[in-house]
């Protein structure tokens, strides 16, 4: 049987890389749990929502697609700091975690509720944390440990997960390249009257030939010219084309957002209309604004100020958001509450998303963003894929 | 009901399907006198409410949440959404919000205000289907008075029986699926990496019109024996595993499992190959695909209204000598619909007296999973879905069996 190999390749898979020290990165991530624990003097931790129980166990898992509602699928215990997995297998599941340590899924309450009694130090906690809940866990969860107050952990895991390790930095630049990868793939497929599920398949295609077999959303490509989001099928050359891509590796977000010139029939780069070249530099100035505020000490009022220094209305999604194991807080942008983390501070060692976007009626949308790590100098761009023909100071 | 030729030809009208969905939630609402829905997950959503969503991973939807509520007696579900222009067309604007957000503790005081302007009289019931920590810590204070109850209980049932459009939409899906897969089966040769597969399904299968791809494709190579591959927790053997860069060598046996989306309804394709330039399935290979076309054939001969999970289960069980033919931590059967795997689950670890209690009634899907295994020579697994009619049943899934039943 040939062994995995991983040459030339971006992304090895996990358990094969030797670029990225897994070992260690898990370690950290454990010591982090460990001060979540301290934090809220929890005797357990009980997790559900499925980049927590990554988090907590480091286990590669089989990925599905959306929001799942929460089910105890992991449990750390203060006293041993120990791990426990729901897993019928041992596959995926980090050499820290013993055969002993995994208890297999099950359809059966009953049967969940006995699993969960036998974690030694569950039973007797009084102190619980949780990511989240849902009404019948929690009776689950009270039935398992009749003395346990049940509390909210979810804020301080966040807090404590903001600041990125050098190895979760580097696998969300190992995602940042598949994402860059998979657009550049996609463009060269871009030509008028081309269905947007073809692109979509492109973007799944390269990502997959990279070894990135997890999207962190569908590839969407719509029309940004007048007239507000369609189907990027039938547009003439030289419409505007958005283009939204993202790569989770080994659990870790990258993303990119550009806005393409839908080329000439026989591939060649259309050229930009006056309009459009006024609309990019728009962007340009914008963006550029956004980036000022990405640097240690700024905060997402900060990108929210620097939209309206620049003149231009916020959009109705998320402005910046917080990069990890996928999306995360904070969350920045006109549509969110003003807890959602607008008022968090960046601090080196923080990977965010910054979308910059800006309309004209008569012309359309220009939308474009980056993968970004705060550094202690400011900012490194993390995805860096070009702007083609709307290129700033084209022209 | 469905005709067969409904089902087959895959026709589907969106409107109605969403309108009958609802009419039975709210029946199943009335039933247990829950005054208001609400769920996050995106299969129950999809089937509250219906949006066009970009599907994505966990962690992103739970940022960027879709969520459907659903009030006793109000003609349409409200929609809350981060991608308006993906609402249905009928449903009247008053009912399409932007996104709730239910990560901080100020945009569950926001949920809270929008709950009571719905429903000023209050709610003395709310089923919901998951919780934010902060839901769960605040829920006390800024849901005074209003019991939480799983919404589980109310789309189980409503869920069970699907209408003519979801069994069209499933058709659908099932079908993109399986073209795809003619492909990449042609191209299963030594040297290839299971990646590489993930790389050309998708592709063709977004190519064909998914609308979303449900689960990271399967491609697992089984060892021959038990032993041979990872340590279980029931000592039997582990499926599914998850894809990485292997490469697949001549011979090697693999258990495929994907599925993609079509408005909303997954599919779900099983099949067992053998990797080679022309692969051919060694006698006992043969045998193992004999032994579970026999449990197949036996369970679908009890497939009609009126039976039950138990009926299912002896008939699977009775042609291999009272062994039992699937994995034990899955199933026999189990359904499909917005979820990949949902309700009628039959033979799974809830024991024989949940499978009694399942009577089969026509709409419901049936997603049969057998498993034949011979230690030291690994094992068949195929999955064949049918949809129960008012006399038996009608296949939603049509794939052929190579390189086994040749």
């Amino acid at each position: 049987m040939n062994p995995p190999t991983t040459n030339g390749r971006v992304a090895p898979a996990p358990e094969n890389g030797n670029q990225i020290d897994f070992e260690r990165l898990r370690a950290e991530r454990h010591r982090t749990c460990v001060a979540v624990m301290d934090d809220l003097d929890l005797d357990a931790l009980v997790v559900g929502r499925e980049a927590t129980i990554q988090y907590v166990s480091g286990a590669r898992r089989f990925w599905t697609e959306g929001a799942k509602p929460f089910n105890p699928g992991c449990v750390m215990i203060a006293g041993s700091g120990l791990v426990y997995l729901m897993s019928t297998w041992a596959d995926g599941v980090p050499p820290e975690i013993g055969h002993d340590q995994l208890y297999g899924m099950t359809w059966n309450g009953a049967t969940l509720a006995a699993e969960l009694a036998a974690i030694p130090g569950l039973s007797e906690s009084r102190r619980i944390g949780v990511d989240a809940m849902t009404p019948g866990a929690a009776r689950l969860l009270h039935a398992v440990a009749p003395q346990a107050d049940i509390e909210d952990a979810s804020a301080v895991l966040t807090d404590r997960r903001r600041i990125k390790t050098p190895d979760e930095q580097a696998c969300i630049r190992v995602a940042a390249a598949a994402a860059d990868s998979a657009l550049a793939h996609a463009l060269a497929g871009l030509r008028p009257g081309v269905r947007g599920r073809e692109l979509t398949g492109r973007v799944a295609e390269r990502m997959a030939g990279l070894g990135v077999t997890t999207p962190d959303l569908e590839a969407v490509f719509s029309s940004a010219s007048p007239g507000g989001q369609a189907p990027v099928d039938e547009l003439p050359a030289g419409a505007l084309v958005s283009c939204h891509v993202g790569a989770i590796y080994a659990g870790y977000e990258g993303e990119v957002v550009r806005t393409w010139l839908n080329p000439g029939a026989k591939g060649l780069a259309a050229v930009p209309t006056p309009g459009q070249r006024r609309l990019a530099g728009r962007w340009s100035a914008l963006f550029d604004r956004l980036m000022e505020a990405c640097r240690p000490g700024g905060s997402g009022t900060d990108l929210l100020a620097a939209y309206e220094t620049a003149g231009e209305p916020l959009p109705s999604g998320p402005v910046a958001h917080g990069v990890g194991l996928g999306m995360e807080p904070p969350l920045i942008g006109g549509g969110f509450p003003a807890d959602a983390g607008a008022t968090t501070g960046f601090a080196p060692g923080m990977v965010l998303f910054v979308s910059g976007q800006v309309a004209e009626p008569e012309v359309g949308t220009i939308v474009a963003g980056e993968t970004i790590l705060i550094t202690e100098g400011g900012h490194e761009l993390l995805t860096g894929h070009g702007h083609g023909p709307l290129r700033s100071g084209d022209g | 009901m469905a005709t067969d030729a409904d089902i087959i030809t895959g026709q589907v009208d969106l409107p109605r399907m969403r309108r009958q969905r609802y009419s039975r939630l709210q029946a199943e609402m009335g039933r247990r006198d829950v005054p208001a829905l609400l769920v996050f997950g995106s299969g129950a959503v999809q089937y509250a409410a219906g949006p066009s969503v970009i599907s994505a991973d966990s962690g992103r939807a739970a940022h960027m949440r879709t969520a459907a509520l659903v009030l006793a007696g109000d003609d349409q579900p409200h929609l809350f959404t981060p991608y308006p222009e993906g609402s249905p067309p009928e449903l009247v604007p008053d009912h399409v919000h932007p996104p709730l957000y239910t990560e901080s503790d100020q945009g569950v005081a926001d949920l809270a205000d929008i709950l009571s302007g719905l429903s000023p009289g209050g709610l003395d019931r709310l089923a919901v289907d998951d919780l934010s920590g902060p839901m769960y810590r605040l829920a006390p204070r800024v849901l005074e008075g209003t019991e939480l109850v799983d919404a589980s209980r109310l789309l189980g049932p409503a869920r069970l029986i699907k209408t003519s459009d979801e069994l069209g939409c499933i058709r659908h899906a099932q079908r993109i699926n399986e073209v795809a897969m003619h492909e990449v089966q042609a191209a299963l040769v030594p040297g290839i990496r299971q990646t590489e597969l993930t790389g050309m399904f998708l592709r063709r299968a977004f190519e064909l019109g998914a609308t979303g791809n449900g689960i990271d494709p399967i491609w697992q190579v089984m060892a021959p024996t038990r032993k041979g591959g990872p340590y279980t927790t029931h000592g039997d053997v582990a499926f599914p595993l998850i894809t990485t860069d292997r490469v697949l060598a001549d011979g090697d046996v693999i258990w495929v499992d994907t599925g993609v989306h079509y408005h909303g309804y997954a599919s779900d394709f099983g099949r067992t190959w053998i990797v080679g330039h022309e692969p051919r399935a060694t006698a006992r290979q043969r045998d193992q695909y004999r032994r579970w076309r026999d449990v197949v054939t036996a369970t679908l001969a009890e497939v009609r209204p009126g039976s039950t999970g138990s009926d299912l289960t002896a008939a699977a069980r009775g042609v291999v000598g009272g062994q039992t033919p699937w994995l034990p931590h899955f199933y026999l059967i189990h359904g499909l619909g917005t979820e990949s795997a949902e309700a009628p689950m039959i033979g799974t670890d809830m024991g024989p007296e949940h499978d009694a209690a399942l009577v089969l009634q026509p709409g419901m899907v049936l997603v049969l999973e057998p498993v034949i295994w011979d230690d030291g020579y690994a094992g068949y697994r195929s999955e064949d879905i049918v949809a129960v009619t008012e006399d038996g049943w009608v296949g939603l899934s049509d794939y052929p069996y190579d390189p086994y039943d040749g």
